[in-house]
């Protein structure tokens, strides 16, 4: 019988799918906190730069309509139809937006993680510094402690028509006198913008409130604006309200 | 060739003697090529490298690395690989026939086959993130050309002083401001898969109800005014794409699933995807047609038959998409055989590693005994081989030329070196037809005394016809050779007198897929000309390959493969006289007749009309061992892989293999070839195989 040679036995004999899923799994002392609260910074920022665009877009295209460079008859029928549908579609994405930030942000899970940062966050006054230095680079990483107090309540004090806020979100301010909005624009770029809205400190600081006059001649439907540094002229976030019928 | 690679690293201090032993003339398999008359190259089809081949990459970088250490003829590997960003794809237009569809990917960090670390390697919910990475550059950066075959692109400075255009310019305007807003949707989304990246198994129940109403209401607004745009119906095509496949991931509970994507491997890639929302649209778009194209994942070469695991075609996709390193594709300088095989020759050469050409393999034989169930043992006793031919005076065969100061392989065997080699010339025989079983010995090797270990690197086509004993006895190589299925290719290459860009062609200038079948994938390969050895250099040669429908001849009758060469030669020409004129009008009379005159004739001979074709190159792959391996529906399971303990001195090695990777390409192949290395001496650690892996 001949000396015959076998391979050797081996640990593993097929791959493990979920090897990086495994390896990804935190631990105690991974920087979980830092990849979430950068995250959601980044993503909040793209978002604000891409909505302030996709407004500023809409708005300039409207106008460009409504001075009339050419006459509407020249123009293909169905303009006015596209012009309404783009802003109704931007107003519902910027909306839809909100609503998923604002389910992410309320999640029991991220809770938790940003409130165990936040406990393990620096005293106030560094964390004060350390946001100084950071307003100018949104992009760099930031603290957990700032990802759980970069967005801060809004809420609005209605007046005039009857109507509701629908959705809101905002970044942490230098102060609340620095805010300011230059409307609530409606899909209809026939109707006026929602103008005069102020800020004001909430009860005991706890968030910021909206003051809205809404003029009784308003048609109904969504209104949307963005809320600016007034300083920086940065966009901190956005409001849609509902006018009634 | 991995295998060898692997076991003759100096590292192994010889622990192994190797023998390779190889049918006819030439290393390579299905990416071998030739170099025929006027040293043209000649392909068994279209070979595109891709930009996440980490192992292949790795070894040719390792392998041209060794050559530079003595006499190197083929240069550095960056000058053998260049790469690519754009692709270039074909659909049906609303208004024009076809429509082009260019696609151009950014480069990124790194070369491939770079070290790369496991903890870099990607996890499903890190794919998730940047798949939302990827809707925005689609949406922001994707381009179409609308002057190839219908109207002009617009100008804008035009188009202030016409009304109408001016019009038309608005509405552009304000579609990107709606692509805007949707761009804010995909950020919101990429949050969620952040947060679902760090935070394991917390919000998948969120991340659906929240991804599900994100998609219809995406979807709502595409059906209802973006893919009636052609400008803006590919973009969202994609997307739509895109969304289907994060709902499904989640729904389907992929992110935590042991088996990755596996766990999908039973359902068709379209099927998947339509199970998750994809629209009808989509589904039939040229990104998922090009997919199709690109892999030949046809059932019996029919269109109609699509055959592609959603397991094995999302691992490929999220591979291609977010694992290429440096640039998407990367195209050989030229034929694949010079440029992998023959570097691969030489330094196993020069590590003496022994080459037994001329050598079919036709039994793998095993010890007497029954049926061979699972987790039973047992080994190869024997390897019989038909000896096709013997060279004079019993030397080694050399088996390379010389082109351009460059070592290549020849089309045809050099018969000079064998022994009768004017009468074995005289016969006409194919040492590569598995129609021609002819030789002038046999030769039988016993373990133990001619072999210890055995890598079997023939294709899956090949093991019904070598390894007759192992599918009598084992139905787990029944099953494999059962299930996972082959399916037969055609190629034809074509030398042209004026390029491309002359005969009218303005798109990419690289690879485009998804048109016309047959022949839907092809390439403009001018970069290869100057490689070849013309007398009068032609403007460029364009290859084109597919999938080869089944034909309907008896493949018992010994004229099958020239029946099959014919019918690959009518549908070749029929090429030329038809969707050709989309491609390159300039290429016709202006009475519609292609002008066969435009045709390099190697031998510079008389010939007119279509007979000029006949001076061009084209093949049917139809030899067992040439079909390509399709990644079916269900297969992976049945896939055996060369970790296999069944057989204690035997490994196996090719695309066919459970590799990790389980379709058919050159970064497959690698993989099996370190894992049946693996298997014999424990190196490369599996670690280092890189997305071994992978989920």
């Amino acid at each position: 019988m001949t000396d015959r040679k076998s391979r050797p036995s081996l640990k593993q004999t097929r791959p493990i799918r979920n090897a990086t899923a495994s390896a990804k799994a935190p631990t105690s002392d991974a920087p979980l906190e830092l990849a979430v609260s950068d995250a959601v910074a980044h993503a909040v920022k793209l978002g604000y730069q891409v909505l302030a665009q996709n407004l500023e877009e809409g708005r300039a295209a409207a106008k460009q309509f409504r001075v009339g460079e050419y006459s509407v008859g020249q123009v293909p029928s169905d303009l006015n139809l596209l012009a309404l549908r783009s802003l109704r579609l931007a107003r519902d994405l910027s909306t839809t937006t909100f609503d998923l930030l604002d389910r992410l942000l309320t999640d029991p899970g991220l809770n938790a993680v940003l409130q165990k940062a936040a406990a393990a966050s620096p005293p106030p006054d560094k964390a004060k510094a350390k946001a100084k230095a950071d307003t100018t680079d949104m992009a760099k990483p930031a603290a957990a402690s700032r990802a759980a107090s970069a967005l801060i309540p809004l809420t609005c004090n209605l007046s005039g028509r009857p109507a509701q806020m629908k959705a809101a979100i905002l970044t942490r301010p230098k102060s609340p006198a620095a805010l300011m909005m230059t409307g609530l624009t409606s899909a209809n770029p026939a109707d006026p913008p929602i103008t005069g809205v102020s800020f004001s400190a909430g009860t005991g600081g706890a968030g910021i409130i909206a003051n809205i006059a809404v003029p009784q001649s308003h048609a109904p439907g969504l209104y949307s604006g963005m809320v600016f540094d007034e300083g920086s002229g940065l966009p901190l976030g956005a409001l849609t309200i509902e006018v009634s019928s | 060739m991995t295998a060898a690679f692997e076991l003759s690293r100096p590292e192994h201090r010889g622990r192994f003697a190797i023998t390779v032993y190889q049918e006819g003339w030439r290393l390579g398999g299905k990416g071998a090529s030739g170099r025929g008359a006027a040293g043209r190259i000649e392909e068994h089809g279209l070979h595109v490298w891709l930009g996440y081949y980490d192992n292949a990459f790795r070894l040719m970088r390792e392998c041209y690395a060794e050559l530079a250490e003595g006499e190197n003829p083929y240069g550095d590997w960056e000058d053998a690989f260049v790469p690519e960003s754009d692709i270039g794809l074909f659909s049906p237009g609303e208004r024009a026939a076809w429509q082009s569809w260019s696609a151009h990917f950014p480069p990124t960090p790194g070369l491939p086959g770079d070290p790369i670390s496991s903890a870099e390697l990607i996890s499903l919910r890190r794919y998730l993130a940047r798949s939302l990475t990827l809707l925005r550059a689609l949406v922001l950066d994707c381009a179409v050309d609308h002057g190839f075959f219908g109207e002009r692109p617009l100008e804008p400075e035009s188009a202030a002083a016409d009304a109408e255009r001016l019009g038309a310019l608005l509405k552009r305007l304000l579609r990107r401001g709606a692509f805007a807003g949707a761009t804010v949707l995909a950020e919101a989304l990429a949050v969620l898969a952040a947060a679902l990246d760090a935070i394991p198994g917390r919000l998948d129940g969120t991340f659906v109800r929240l991804a599900e109403t994100a998609c219809a209401g995406l979807r709502a607004w595409l059906e209802e005014t973006a893919i009636a745009r052609d400008e803006l119906r590919h973009v969202w095509e994609v997307v739509d794409l895109s969304l289907a496949y994060i709902l499904g991931v989640v729904r389907f509970g992929l992110l935590t699933d042991p088996r990755g994507l596996d766990a999908i491997d039973g359902y068709e890639c379209r099927q998947w995807l339509r199970l998750n929302g994809a629209s009808e649209r989509a589904l039939a778009s040229p990104f998922v047609r090009g997919l199709y194209d690109l892999a030949l994942a046809y059932e019996d070469g029919d269109p109609g038959r699509p055959c592609l695991s959603a397991g094995q075609g999302l691992r490929a996709t999220l591979r291609l998409f977010f694992g290429y390193r440096g640039a998407i594709f990367w195209r050989m300088r030229a034929g694949m055989g010079d440029v992998v095989f023959a570097p691969l020759y030489e330094v196993l050469r020069r590590r003496g590693v022994e080459f037994a050409f001329f050598h079919r393999l036709t039994n793998v034989g095993l010890p007497a005994g029954g049926e061979i169930l699972e987790g039973d043992r047992s080994h190869v006793e024997s390897l019989t081989f038909t000896v096709q031919a013997k060279t004079r005076d019993g030397r080694a065969y050399a088996p390379l030329v010389v082109i351009g100061e460059r070592p290549c392989w020849p089309a045809a065997p050099d018969f000079s070196q064998l022994s009768g080699g004017a009468r074995l010339a005289r016969e006409g025989r194919d040492f590569e037809s598995h129609w021609d079983q002819r030789g002038v010995g046999e030769t039988t090797l016993k373990v133990g005394r001619d072999f210890d270990f055995v890598v079997l690197g023939v294709s899956l086509g090949a093991v019904p016809h070598t390894c007759k004993e192992l599918l009598a006895r084992d139905a787990r190589w029944r099953a494999m050779v059962e299930n996972v299925k082959t399916v037969a290719t055609q190629a034809f290459q074509i030398w042209l007198t004026e390029d491309l860009p002359s005969l009218g062609w303005n798109g990419p200038p690289y690879i485009v897929a998804g048109f016309v079948k047959p022949f839907d994938t092809w390439c403009d390969m001018a970069h290869v000309v100057p490689e070849e050895a013309w007398p009068r250099p032609p403007a460029t040669s364009v290859y084109f390959c597919g999938t080869l429908p089944e034909p309907k001849f008896d493949p018992a009758e010994p004229d099958y493969p020239d029946k099959v060469r014919a019918k690959v030669r009518a549908s070749a020409l029929a090429y030329l006289r038809g969707p050709a004129r989309l491609l390159w009008p300039g290429a016709f009379t202006l009475s519609g007749r292609f002008r066969y005159e435009l045709l390099a004739d190697p031998s510079d001979g008389a010939a007119r009309g279509a007979a000029r074709f006949d001076q061009q190159y084209w093949r049917a792959n139809i030899n067992p061992s040439d079909r390509y391996v399709l990644s079916a529906p269900g297969s992976a399971a049945h896939r055996i892989s060369p970790l296999d303990m069944t057989y204690d001195n035997l490994t196996i090695a090719g695309d066919w293999t459970d590799c990790g990777f389980n379709t058919g390409c050159v970064e497959a192949a690698v993989m099996s070839g370190k894992l049946a290395a693996h298997a014999l001496s424990l190196s490369p650690a599996l670690e280092d195989i890189t997305a071994y892996n992978h989920p």
